[in-house]
C-alpha cells in the first residue's frame, strides 16, 4: 500500500445503526455517518476506542491479530508480553505466578513482563531528566493515543515528547535477546507476541509510530487471551514461572504509576481522553508552569481500563493490589536496571507531525478559500450541533462542506429556513 | 453567498473585560484559524503570543476591548482596540518589567511587565496608539 494509513478500527455495517454515538464521541473527528453507516476517516484516527467504547450495537471492532496467529509453523519458541493490566482481569486468581503459567498451558513457551520494561524507562528518564538531557516538561510517550494526539492536535507540544519508545517495545527486544540465548534458537524463530489493552498499541505497531524496530510479530487483544486463560484449569504442578516484577510493577498499568516510577514532586498524571485534552491544552497556551514529567493516559483511570479488557477497570485495580501484596509476601522482587545504552530505549528520529486534523488544505491559497467558504456555511447553519447531517457538530460540517465532502443541504434546519423563504 | 472573491478574511472578537476565565479567548480561536490555513508554526507561536499578550492587558487595564483579525495572503494584521484609560508614556511603557498593575492582578500571575516589549518582540512591526482617558489602539502586523 502506499499510503501510511492504516485502520485501528473497523465497522460492521451489519450492525451499525448510524446513531450519532461513537461520532459525537470521537476526540479527533474522525467518524461521519454516511448513508447511515458510520464511516472512519482513518488519517485522523489515534485509535484511542472511545467508539468500540461507546456504540450500543458492538458494530465497532478494534483491529488485533487472531490468536491462531501463533500456531504459525515458523515460530519455535513463542513469548507473550504481558501487559500488567492482564493480572487484574481475574478476581479469582490466587497468584501472578499462576496467571503467567496458565499463558503456557494456552499455547506460549515463555513470558516477559512489560512492567519490567516499564521500570528501565522510569529509571533511565528519571537519570536524564536529572542531567538536564529532556524538555521541560516532558511528556510520557508510553500511551500511542496520547502521542498521537498530540502529533496531530498539539503541535507546539511536539517537542516536549520524550524520545522513548513504549515499555512493550522495549521488552520485545529484551525477551527475544533472552529466549535466543536460552534457546539456541535464531531471532526469527522466536514467535513474540504483545497481550494489548487496547487497539492504539496494535495500530502504532502497524503504523510504526515509534520506529523502534521491536520486532512484535503480533498484538493479540487482551480479551481474547484472558478469556482463553479462563478456561484452563491450573494446578500446583502447572505453576512454572514466577512473577518477576509484575507484582513490585503491576500498578503501572494505574494512572500515576509511572510518576510514582519516576519519584519527581513536579509531575503529574493526567487519565480519560478529555483530561488529556484540556490539560494539553493548557500546557500549549503556556500554562502549568514549573511540571516537569507529565503522564498521559487516553483511557480513564490508566491501561487498567483500556476497552480491550473484560474486566471493570477500578475492580480489576483492586484485584491488583490484592495479587501484589500476595507475590511480594513470598519473594523479593528483582528491579531490572537500565542494561543497554540510552539508544536502545530510544525512538530513531524525531517525531512527526500529522497534518490531517488542523490543516484544510496543503496549500496556502487552497486553504485560504477553503476557510472562507467554511465561514459563509457556518453562518447558515443553527449551532445546535445535532449530528443529524452526519457531522458531529455545525462547525465540521461546515468543514465538510468547505471541503467539498459534503452537501450543505443536509443540514435539517437549513432546509427548513430555504423551505420558509 | 456572493460569487465575488475578496482579498482578505476579517474576523472580530469582543473582549470581555474583568473576566478572566474568558481571557485570551480571542487569541486561541485565531491560532486555531492559522493551523488550519497551514501558517508556519513559528509564525503561529508569535501571533498567538503578542496576541495573547494583549488581550490580557485589555482585560486587566481597559476593561475589555474589540480584537480584529485580518488574514490577508502576504500580512497578517492584528487589532486590539479599546476605550480605556490609555497609557501616559508609551516609551516607559514599552520598557521591560515595567507595570503598572494593581496587586490583585500581580496575584494573579500577571503584570510582569513584559505585555508590550513581547508584543514588539513577537510581531513584525507594532503600532500603538493611545491618548490619555480616551483609549489605545495596538496595531500588529507580521508578514508571511
Amino acid at each position: 500500500m502506499g499510503n501510511n494509513v492504516f485502520e485501528a478500527v473497523f465497522i460492521d455495517n451489519s450492525k451499525c445503526i448510524g446513531c450519532v454515538n461513537c461520532m459525537k464521541r470521537c476526540p479527533t473527528k474522525a467518524i461521519r455517518i454516511v448513508k447511515g453507516k458510520a464511516v472512519v476517516d482513518h488519517s485522523r484516527c489515534i485509535g484511542c476506542g472511545e467508539c468500540v467504547r461507546v456504540c450500543q450495537k458492538k458494530a465497532v471492532y478494534p483491529n488485533f491479530d487472531y490468536f491462531d496467529i501463533i500456531k504459525q509453523k515458523t515460530f519455535k519458541y513463542k513469548i507473550a508480553l504481558v501487559s500488567p493490566a492482564y493480572f487484574g482481569q481475574f478476581n479469582t486468581a490466587k497468584s501472578a505466578d499462576y496467571l503467567l503459567s496458565a499463558l503456557l498451558k494456552i499455547g506460549f513457551d515463555g513470558v516477559y513482563e512489560t512492567a519490567r520494561a516499564s521500570k528501565m524507562l522510569s529509571l533511565l528518564t528519571l537519570d536524564e531528566m536529572r542531567q538536564g538531557k529532556l524538555p521541560k516538561p516532558c511528556i510520557s510517550t508510553s500511551c500511542p493515543v496520547c502521542v498521537e494526539l498530540i502529533l496531530m492536535c498539539f503541535h507546539d507540544l511536539k517537542k516536549n515528547l520524550a524520545p522513548y519508545i513504549p515499555a512493550a517495545h522495549v521488552a520485545a527486544k529484551k525477551a527475544r535477546k533472552e529466549a535466543v540465548k536460552k534457546t539456541g534458537l535464531k531471532p526469527d524463530e522466536i514467535g513474540v507476541f504483545f497481550l494489548s489493552p487496547c487497539p492504539a498499541h496494535a495500530n502504532a505497531i502497524r503504523q510504526e509510530l515509534y520506529k523502534s524496530d521491536c520486532g512484535i510479530d503480533g498484538v493479540l487483544s487482551l480479551k481474547e487471551v484472558s478469556l482463553k486463560v479462563m478456561n484452563v484449569k491450573i494446578t500446583d504442578e502447572d505453576k512454572k514461572i514466577s512473577c518477576v516484577a509484575g507484582a513490585a510493577d503491576m500498578l503501572t498499568a494505574v494512572v500515576g504509576g509511572e510518576v510514582k516510577n519516576i519519584g519527581s514532586n513536579r509531575a503529574l498524571a493526567v487519565d480519560g481522553i478529555e483530561n488529556v485534552i484540556s490539560a494539553l491544552k493548557e500546557l500549549e497556551d503556556g500554562k502549568l508552569p514549573g511540571v516537569e514529567f507529565i503522564e498521559l493516559n487516553a483511557c480513564p483511570g490508566g491501561c487498567v481500563s483500556g476497552v480491550m479488557n473484560i474486566e471493570n477497570g477500578y475492580f480489576a485495580k483492586s484485584t491488583m493490589i490484592r495479587l501484589k501484596k500476595e507475590d511480594l509476601k513470598n519473594k523479593t522482587n528483582v528491579t531490572d536496571s537500565v542494561d543497554e545504552p540510552a539508544e536502545y530505549y530510544k525512538r530513531p528520529d524525531e517525531w512527526q507531525v500529522n497534518n490531517a486534523y488542523y490543516q484544510l488544505d496543503k496549500d496556502f491559497k487552497q486553504a485560504f478559500e477553503k476557510m472562507r467558504v467554511l465561514e459563509q456555511v457556518k453562518a447558515h447553519l443553527p449551532g445546535f450541533d445535532c449530528g443529524m447531517c452526519g457531522a458531529p457538530s455545525c462547525k465540521d460540517f461546515a468543514e465538510d462542506v468547505a471541503k467539498g465532502k459534503a452537501d450543505i443541504k443536509r443540514c435539517i434546519k437549513y432546509r427548513i429556513d430555504k423551505d420558509k423563504e | 453567498m456572493s460569487e465575488k472573491r475578496l482579498e482578505c478574511m476579517f474576523f472580530s472578537y469582543d473582549v470581555d473585560g474583568g473576566n478572566f476565565d474568558s481571557a485570551g479567548m480571542a487569541s486561541v480561536d485565531t491560532k486555531s484559524r492559522l493551523k488550519r490555513l497551514g501558517v508556519d508554526k513559528e509564525l503561529i507561536r508569535r501571533i498567538s503570543i503578542s496576541m495573547y499578550e494583549a488581550e490580557i492587558n485589555m482585560v486587566i487595564h481597559a476593561n475589555g476591548g474589540k480584537a480584529d483579525v485580518l488574514i490577508c495572503p502576504d500580512k497578517i494584521t492584528v487589532t486590539m482596540k479599546d476605550t480605556g484609560q490609555g497609557i501616559e508614556n508609551i516609551e516607559q511603557a514599552m520598557q521591560e518589567g515595567f507595570s503598572t498593575a494593581s496587586d490583585r492582578i500581580r496575584a494573579m500571575g500577571f503584570g510582569a511587565g513584559m505585555g508590550l516589549p513581547n508584543m514588539k518582540k513577537y510581531s513584525d512591526k507594532l503600532t500603538v496608539l493611545s491618548e490619555v482617558g480616551v483609549g489605545t489602539t495596538i496595531i500588529m502586523e507580521y508578514y508571511l
